[in-house]
């Protein structure tokens, strides 16, 4: 099992914070501009356990893990409303 | 359409338009209440004034230009003598005279009051730009409270009510308020109040729900049409416009020449009347307008509302071409890819072709064998029409046939009637999933109905009790191309929705493979050509199992049924017989209950529903997962005549004495249930002493439900088991439960043996009379059956109480199913709506029209479910068996 599921509950996927480089690594085989991303509000409770402050504009990396499909990565856009 | 230029609309605001935008609407002012001269030639300042535009083929539009089809039309005017009210706000111009008060024309509420609700409808206004805004609840809240004070803040005055009598008559204090009057006290509402009141006064203002100018629709709206007597006859609409310009005419004329204010008011009010109905000819109140036949008028509201109204019938329910509706019957010889479709609807239904080189002898022979047949009785597609490279469309006709066949060449196009090997969509409403509408490939039938083949039946959902079913010609080469490919029903035997297949051999094809393959079964060399023939078998017989039986040599079933395997098939699974029986692996394979298939031949078992029917059938899962869907709809098909062909042979057929059980056997079960019954009714004993002990979490009298409903459960399956061993396997109402081909065990026992108990809402049945079910038992009988025990079977009958609470549970199920369609078929609808225009991209991701990421892997797994295994990738017991070398 990935060790990355563990992180407040079982039940909440591990949310990581990207930098810039990072996001940039991520959108480009994707073809798609941070907008295009599934949203994440900031006030989200997920957001508060992260060790940095997230801001609008922030990309964060969703680590997901089901029986099924296995680990799978999402990405999310943070937006104020 | 010309110079159409592209336009983004921002936004749409629906207000009322005032007299100014009236008017400035208008191709012209309509005076005269004549629509025609004498020539026929339309009267300027008529109703059907030419600058409204045209409906007569030569003429142009006075204000456009255009010719008849190219034209919508244009709006004019008709100015009113007097003012008159729009029934359709009746009720909104009650709450704002009631809202406010009339000297000062102030809402009747403080000023900070409306700086409240103004703050409030603002906030709302700005929040939600760009969605639709609904500002009603606030303004229904301001209203209501400007009507319920007495006085007004402003003045000081007091409040006269104002009451509406439906649909147009004002009245303060019984004293009639005039349209005019009206006018005015709306007038002089000033703008700032407006807003409380539900008016952005930047658009409109209340006033304006009194009409002073009356738009008059173009005349396209409302075409004239020409009898066959060359009589003119005009529509509904124009009719009620030339009462309206009639009256108007006479109510100036008299109040000019200074009438009797009676006869003036008495015009005024009938204006009012032809007004109102020439918007609304239902409006409650007052009496319907009818056309001199006595036939109601069909007015504005009336072209609009209902089902047959415009909304409902043209826009959301369009009608198409090429296509037909009859009802639908089996054919167990058509292959699952194939519909029967009947000559009739066949002559009608059309594909348009283009003709080459290399089709063109093809087509002329349609034309000559059409009009001049060489064998009257067979089935030729014919051609209505083709049509010219230049876009002329020529019908042929007996008389121009022969001259047109000879022009026929390469550029033409033919709409060629259909023919065997048109690929067509079929489709039974409800169409709740994407099963619901497959492509068929025609088969040309005698008879009135579209043939099917039975295999289809669950993916359409579809009986042959009456239904009727909708077939689509698909008119282009990428349709066709994009059927074919598609949605043939071969493409569709596995369900996307678990990676199972739906479309698989039911109910006789599974008896009949039963049959035919069962327990030493046999067949002499005519039986196994006559059953091999039907699957157009070309190969050489087998080597019969049986060599040297009595009467020559003998084929097994199994033998017979192994044609179809694949050569590589290897399977062993547990028959649907043996699971039913509850054996135990062992006594299984004693029984040779279990199903082995080496290298594609069937060495053991019975094929039922476990090798062959949708959801369970193990071989064709197999089939269809493994060897594609073309394999999959041979064998599908193949079983379809196999069985037939099996069932010819033996035979089978079900009656009442498949019920019957010898006396001892019914006696047993009376005996098991006098005994079950004692038991309940000394636990009722004990409960009514108080002695009964309760469960833990449960309360007394649950536990002696849950008891009571535990012993008559436990009985009805041992009457169940007592009726089961006189029901064998010669029966053939049990080879069908057991084989899985229809009905369940259950069923029987409940023929044979006894119905047992009925239940609503999941308890024995307590509603009724006071304190008991029916007045034929005590008050506060827990017995049995006095709370819905059948012991009766089907077979023997109900007696009349048991009877009753039989009908109580069977309505329970029929109200839920009714529920439940109605429920899950909104729920779907939101659901579908919601999801509709998602896709999966090239790259994987799933995007929706905005082109934005909803899913970064298509269901996070990136498999298509129709190619799993009920959901798994890959069959990982599989590839552990053929890793391990297998056989
Ligand atoms: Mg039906
Ligand atoms: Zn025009």
């Amino acid at each position: 099992m990935d060790n990355n599921i563990f992180w407040l509950n079982k039940l909440v996927p591990k949310h990581v914070l990207l930098d810039d480089s990072e996001i940039e690594k991520r959108l480009k085989p994707l073809q798609i501009e941070k907008k295009q991303l599934p949203k994440i509000l900031l006030k989200d409770p997920a957001l508060k356990a992260l060790d940095q402050e997230a801001k609008p504009g922030d990309v964060v990396e969703i680590h997901r893990f089901d029986d099924h499909a296995g680990t799978n990565l999402a990405y999310r856009l943070v937006v104020e409303e | 359409m010309r110079e159409m230029i592209p336009k983004k609309i921002a936004r749409i605001d629906f207000a009322l338009m005032g007299p100014k935008e009236i008017r400035k609407l208008s191709a012209t002012k309509v005076i005269t209440a004549d629509t025609y001269d004498d020539d026929g030639f339309p009267i300027p300042m008529g109703l059907m004034d030419l600058h409204m535009g045209v409906i007569e083929p030569g003429l142009r539009c006075k204000t456009s230009g255009r010719k008849m089809d190219e034209d919508p039309g244009h709006f004019g005017h008709i100015d009113l003598a007097m003012p008159v009210i729009h029934a359709g706000y009746s009720k909104t111009m009650k709450d704002v005279l009631n809202a406010t008060h009339p000297s000062s024309g102030r809402i009747m509420l403080t000023q900070d009051r409306i700086e409240h609700y103004n703050v409030q409808i603002q906030r709302l206004i700005d929040s939600e730009a760009g969605t639709t805004v609904t500002i009603g609840g606030i303004v229904r809240r301001a209203i209501r409270e400007a009507v319920k004070s007495k006085t007004c803040p402003h003045c000081g005055e007091e409040k006269i009510k104002v009451t509406l009598d439906k649909p147009t008559t004002f009245r303060e204090e019984g004293r009639k308020l005039t349209p005019k009057e009206i006018r005015s006290r709306m007038e002089k509402i000033p703008d700032s109040d407006l807003l409380c009141l539900g008016f952005n006064p930047k658009i409109t203002r209340p006033e304006n729900m009194i009409l002073t100018v009356l738009s008059v629709p173009p005349v396209p709206m409302r075409p004239s049409i020409t009898l066959e007597s060359g009589e003119r006859s005009e529509d509904d609409l124009t009719h009620k416009l030339v009462d309206v310009l009639r009256i108007n005419q006479r109510l100036r004329e008299n109040r000019d020449a200074g009438a009797p204010q009676l006869i003036v008011e008495d015009l005024w009010e009938l204006l009012q009347y032809h007004i109102t109905t020439y918007f609304d000819n239902q409006t409650a109140g007052i009496p319907t307008a009818r056309h001199r036949s006595g036939r109601p008028l069909k007015t504005i509201v009336q072209r609009l509302k209902g089902k047959e109204g415009r909304f409902r019938s043209n826009l959301s329910g369009k009608r198409v071409n090429f296509s037909a509706r009859t009802v639908i019957t089996p054919d167990p010889y058509l292959s699952i890819n194939q519909v029967g479709v009947p000559e009739l609807a066949a002559r009608e239904l059309t594909v348009p072709v283009r003709i080459n080189i290399h089709n063109l002898a093809f087509m002329r022979n349609l034309i000559k064998e059409n009009f001049d047949p060489s064998d009257p009785e067979q089935y030729i597609p014919g051609i209505n029409y083709m049509i010219r490279p230049d876009g002329r469309r020529v019908k042929l006709t007996d008389e121009n046939w022969e001259f047109n066949h000879e022009r026929l060449e390469p550029g033409f196009i033919v709409e060629r009637h259909l023919m065997d090997g048109d690929i067509v969509l079929f489709n039974r409403q409800p169409s709740l999933h994407r099963m619901s509408m497959m492509a068929h490939e025609v088969r040309i039938m005698k008879g009135k109905t579209f043939r099917i083949n039975l295999c289809v039946c669950p993916p359409y959902n579809a009986d042959f009790d009456g239904d009727e079913m909708n077939l689509h010609v698909v008119q282009s080469e990428e349709a066709r191309a994009e059927a074919r490919i598609l949605m043939r029903v071969q493409e569709h035997i596995r369900s996307p929705r678990f990676g199972g297949a739906v479309i698989g051999a039911i109910h006789d094809h599974i008896t009949g493979m039963f049959l035919l393959t069962h327990g030493e079964a046999s067949y002499d060399i005519d039986q196994t050509v006559r059953i091999l023939s039907r699957v157009e078998y070309k190969k050489d017989l087998p080597k019969p199992e049986y060599p040297k039986a009595k009467g020559g040599p003998r084929w097994s079933g199994r033998q017979i049924f192994s044609v179809l395997l694949p050569d590589d098939m290897n399977l062993k699974y547990d028959a649907s017989v043996a699971v039913s029986l509850a054996l135990t692996p062992e006594e299984n394979a004693e029984l040779d209950l279990t199903v082995e298939i080496v290298n594609g031949q069937m060495i053991r078992g019975p094929v039922d529903g476990h090798s062959i029917s949708a959801f369970k059938g193990k071989i064709l899962e197999e089939i269809s997962r493994l060897n594609g869907s073309n394999a999959a709809r041979d064998f599908i098909d193949k079983v379809t005549r196999l069985a037939v062909g099996a069932l010819m042979e033996t035979g089978c057929t079900t009656g009442i004495d498949d019920a019957d059980v010898p006396k001892e056997a019914l006696l047993q079960i009376s005996d098991a249930q006098d005994v079950a019954v004692k038991e309940v009714d000394k636990l009722v004993n004990a409960y009514n002493k108080g002695k009964l002990q309760p469960r833990p979490g449960r309360s007394v009298e649950e536990t002696l439900e849950v008891e009571v409903m535990g012993v008559l459960g436990r009985v009805r399956d041992k009457s169940g088991e007592i009726a089961g061993t006189h029901l064998g396997m010669d029966n053939f109402a049990v080879i069908m439960a057991r084989s899985g081909a229809r009905g369940s065990m259950l069923n029987l026992s409940q023929m044979a043996g006894s119905i047992g108990q009925q239940a609503v809402r999941g308890e024995r049945i307590s509603r009724g009379y006071e304190q008991r079910t029916l007045s034929h038992f005590n008050k506060g009988d827990l017995g049995a059956d006095a709370k819905g025990f059948v012991r009766s079977s089907y077979k023997k009958g109900l007696t009349p109480t048991e009877y009753f609470f039989h009908s109580m549970g069977g309505r329970e199920g029929l109200v839920d199913t009714a529920v439940r369609t109605s429920r899950s078929g909104y729920m779907q609808r939101r659901l579908v709506n919601a999801l509709e225009d998602l896709r999966v991209k090239y790259d994987g991701t799933v995007r929706n029209t905005a082109n934005t990421v909803v899913q970064f892997k298509y269901g996070e797994d990136s498999i298509d479910p129709t190619k799993s295994k009920f959901g798994d990738a890959i069959d990982i017991d599989r590839l552990i068996e053929d890793a391990k070398g297998g056989k």
